[in-house]
């Protein structure tokens, strides 16, 4: 039997640990810092923008994730991975986004900085086949500021309308992996789907009239689904492939929904509803592959399908379509474990996708491709690896004046280990 | 060495954070891409039933101002003001003393003048000539208990006969200052002649006043004796005057000033002043001693406004042409119901008003540039209900009292109106709901409608483009 024994504090390790999730749930969940996630105009459509919270491995390649597998990764796009993370680590992860973009429409531009802490995880080995994690990362959000005017019926005068859209979901997962036999890996993600996406518009006539009509509405999710997955893996010689997949039904969430209505210089609110009911996560499945060779080479692709299309918010049906995401990547592990240059001791990774999005407007799927590049560079003693992705893309189109973003986003993540579990030769 | 890590990374999340694009710029970009979750809809089809009314009690007593006078009006009839006062003793009348020390100097009678000064208001014809006479109360003025000033309909009762009258032409402006230097030098009061209204009015009072006072009469040195002697006084116009005008009180006032001659040759004067408030005989504080009381003949009018004449009674437009009348001093506002404006809350899930306005034109034709011209004074707004109370008086957004504002196109005379934001009143009642009763009273100020001279006469045609209208920029949230 496996005999577990811890050779550092326990209990200060604990102590950081929380103290780091407790500042990640303030930075991701509230607005403490005024952060926006999103600055795209796009967010204002379905649940808001999805985010992007895979680790700084996956990033670096386009998101390729089903097939990836590393004893030093936590990759919670595919949980059965998890079966065979490093059994005398503990996992820390912790990765940032920096996304700066520039929308354009016609001939108009306008520039946008947003930063989010787009994941905080850690994980560790609970018996030899069996690997757990919990997470916490955003999971959609709204960023949009729309000013708009508007003709009033029947008038000669114009009304100034603005959107704001705030807020953003986020999602608390457990995510555990398990070795069923030497090839084959079964994982589920249990995921609390939690966060308040809160749309308001105001509407003024335009020139110096004082009445504001505000609306707004909140949409506060607090509820439970999950995706299941697995890994199938054969070595081949020289070289062993990976498959991978994933599974998540539709469920609703449960959901409460608020919305008010107020007149300024008036008394009383016009409008006050509370309603409870659910949304939904759509049904989807992924699958993907990941080919090694040596151990100095990988290379995968994932295909992921969401049905987006008959979803519905609140009874509501949304015009939302279903999403279609391919990834390729592959990954160069320069380090034969002698290297003494830096550069060698790094690891090099590029993938690309390309992503028909979830919303379609005015007729135009909201599509998404890019390019990445990134570099795993480890940090002295073992103690982790600084992964560091750039990511090059594009989202919408310039077509019947639409809004096109493009953006860089650089994805910086920390992958901390602490040797909790060695058996000591002497105690 | 993982110490510095930490600190090195959460201050790399502050510096980060903090140069996150500003939430709340404004950012055209995207604006088509947005569908509409409201529409704005401009509505002025409400129905607006209008009536006129005419309201009791209008204090005409305790203005700094007396309105006086009367006129001809095509469309309000025969329109005219008295004003009934006491007048002051004005300190103990006495014999004088001469310059040679000598007391109990006998005063020779000179003249009896009435001093007033009208200020720049007035109504009506200022070219004809106008008439007052002077008139002795029978009565004395005696205020009810509790009650601190008059009201416009009441009446005193008063000798037919006058004790002085005289005629003049008015010049608002002109007579409205007082001539109190020529380049560097002072006046004395005795010289001055020309500022104001200087009427002589009949010697024979003055007489009378005179010989009392060389017969050493405490009547003129007791105001008490002088009250019982003199009760007051009604000024009236004359039937033919055409401009209804205002005097000051206060200072400069009106007087009765009496000039007289010392036996040999020193020329003296004695003023009998119009005192706006005097203490009240037997209780605390003071009390208005002189009001006006406003007189209308509306029997042979063109729409018959006569018709009016309890307080809770009103006259609906569509038995007036299809007009409302407003008019100060006698008291007559316009009625507005507006029946279905709620029915606004059933358009979409919910809305709000953006904007609301009651609109209305003056009738054409009803007001010139000179004689009738459109009232100078504010035009406020009251909730009321079927007895035609003052439930209250609408305010802005800042709390002070809501007006009229006149909307005036130079090039298009005809297409100027008036409009008063009902905004708040229109989204209460959406809000709260109004009853079938509910209206507004539409007239010059309350407080001081028994001092105001204008009217208005306001078109509401149905059929008319110049209709009373309530114009909404509704919100519909659908």
């Amino acid at each position: 039997m496996w005999n577990v024994r811890m050779n550092t504090n326990f209990f200060n390790s604990t102590g950081k640990i929380t103290a780091l999730l407790i500042l990640g749930l303030l930075l991701i969940t509230s607005n403490v810092f005024s952060q926006n996630n999103t600055s795209s105009p796009y967010s204002y459509f379905g649940l808001g923008e999805r985010m992007q919270n895979m680790n700084g491995n996956s990033a670096a390649m386009g998101g390729v994730s089903y097939g990836y597998k590393r004893g030093d990764v936590l990759n919670l796009s595919n949980p059965a991975s998890l079966s065979s993370i490093d059994s005398l680590k503990f996992h820390f992860n912790i990765g940032t986004t920096f996304k700066f973009s520039k929308l354009n429409q016609g001939d108009k531009s306008d520039h946008f900085n947003d930063f989010n802490l787009s994941r905080i995880a850690f994980g560790f080995k609970v018996s030899h086949r069996y690997g757990t994690a919990l997470s916490i990362s955003p999971y959609s959000s709204l960023g949009y500021d729309i000013t708009k005017r508007d003709k009033i019926l029947g008038d000669s005068r114009s009304v100034i309308r603005s959107l704001l859209g705030t807020g953003g979901l986020n999602q608390f997962v457990w995510s555990n992996g398990v070795q069923l036999s030497k090839d084959l890996s079964l994982g589920v993600n249990g995921i609390y789907l939690f966060g308040n996406n809160t749309r308001s518009e105001d509407v003024v006539i335009e020139g110096g009239a004082s009445t504001v009509y505000s609306g707004k509405t909140e949409l506060i999710s607090k509820g439970l689904y999950f995706n299941l997955a697995l890994q199938y893996e054969r070595t081949f010689g020289d070289y062993k492939i990976n498959f991978g997949g994933m599974y998540q039904p539709n469920i609703s969430v449960d959901a409460k929904k608020i919305t008010s209505v107020y007149v300024s210089n008036s008394s009383a609110s016009r409008f006050e509803d509370e309603d409870r009911g659910t949304f939904d996560v759509p049904e989807s499945f992924g699958v993907g592959f990941g080919l090694n060779k040596g151990k100095h080479l990988w290379f995968g692709g994932d295909y992921t399908h969401e049905k987006w299309s008959g979803t519905r918010i609140f009874d509501e049906a949304t015009d939302l379509v279903n999403r279609d995401k391919f990834s390729l990547g592959m990954e160069y592990n320069a380090n034969d474990g002698y290297a003494r240059k830096f550069i060698k001791k790094m690891t090099y990774r590029m993938g690309g996708f390309y992503d028909n999005g979830y919303i379609k407007v005015g007729g135009n799927n909201i599509d998404s491709y890019g390019l990445s590049l990134g570099l795993g560079i480890p940090m002295a003693q073992q103690k982790g690896m600084l992964n560091i992705a750039v990511e090059f893309g594009s989202t919408g189109t310039l077509n019947n004046n639409m809004v096109r973003e493009d953006y860089t986003r650089v994805t910086i993540d920390f992958n901390l280990f602490e040797t909790w579990f060695v058996k000591r030769k002497y105690q | 060495m993982r110490k510095l890590i930490s600190i090195l990374f959460v201050s790399a999340l502050w510096f980060f954070t903090s140069c996150n694009s500003d939430t709340f710029q404004e950012h055209e970009i995207g604006d088509n891409l947005i569908d509409k979750s409201t529409e704005v809809h401009l509505i002025d089809t409400f129905t607006v039933r209008s009536a006129t009314v005419k309201l009791d009690s209008l204090l005409t007593s305790g203005y700094s101002n007396v309105l006086f006078g009367g006129y001809h009006d095509e469309f309000f009839g025969e329109v005219s003001s008295e004003f009934y006062t006491t007048l002051g003793l004005g300190g103990a009348f006495e014999m004088g003393a001469d310059a040679n020390g000598k007391k109990n100097v006998k005063l020779q009678f000179d003249s009896l003048v009435f001093i007033g000064f009208p200020d720049t208001r007035y109504y009506g014809d200022t070219l004809q000539e106008q008439t007052i006479s002077f008139h002795k109360l029978k009565e004395e003025i005696d205020l009810p208990n509790g009650q601190i000033g008059f009201y416009g309909h009441h009446t005193i009762a008063h000798d037919e006969v006058a004790f002085g009258s005289a005629s003049f032409y008015l010049k608002p402006r002109k007579q409205s200052v007082e001539i109190k230097t020529i380049g560097d030098k002072t006046i004395p009061e005795i010289e001055r002649e020309r500022d104001g209204l200087r009427l002589r009015i009949d010697d024979a009072f003055g007489w009378d006043i005179i010989n009392r006072v060389n017969a050493d009469d405490d009547t003129l040195q007791n105001i008490f004796k002088w009250r019982n002697f003199f009760n007051g006084m009604v000024l009236k116009p004359g039937s033919e005057n055409s401009a209804l005008f205002s005097f000051k009180l206060g200072a400069p006032g009106m007087n009765l000033r009496l000039y007289f001659t010392y036996e040999g040759g020193d020329r003296g004067y004695h003023d009998f002043p119009v005192i706006l408030a005097a203490p009240r005989q037997g209780e605390n504080g003071l009390a208005y001693y002189n009001f006006s009381n406003f007189v209308s003949d509306k029997s042979s009018t063109p729409q018959d406004l006569g018709r009016i004449v309890e307080e809770t009674e009103e006259l609906k437009s569509e038995e007036t042409d299809d007009l409302a009348f407003i008019q100060g001093g006698i008291g007559f506002y316009a009625k507005v119901k507006i029946p279905y404006v709620e029915n606004l809350n059933n358009l979409g899930v919910t809305g709000g008003v953006l904007k609301s306005e009651l609109i209305f034109y003056p009738l054409e034709g009803s007001f010139d540039n000179s004689i009738f011209r459109l009232p100078s004074s504010a035009i406020s707004v009251y909730v009321t209900n079927r007895d035609n109370n003052r439930v209250m008086a609408l305010t802005d957004s800042r709390g002070a009292a809501l007006r009229a504002v006149y909307n005036n196109y130079t090039e298009h005379k005809n297409e100027s109106y008036y409009s008063i934001d009902l905004t708040s009143y229109v989204n209460d009642i959406l809000t709260n709901g109004q009853d079938y009763e509910d209206a507004l009273l539409i007239g010059f100020p309350y407080e001081s409608i028994g001092n105001t001279i204008d009217r208005m006469i306001i078109e509401n045609d149905p059929n008319s483009d110049f209709r009373i209208r309530l114009k909404t920029t509704y919100v519909v949230q659908n």
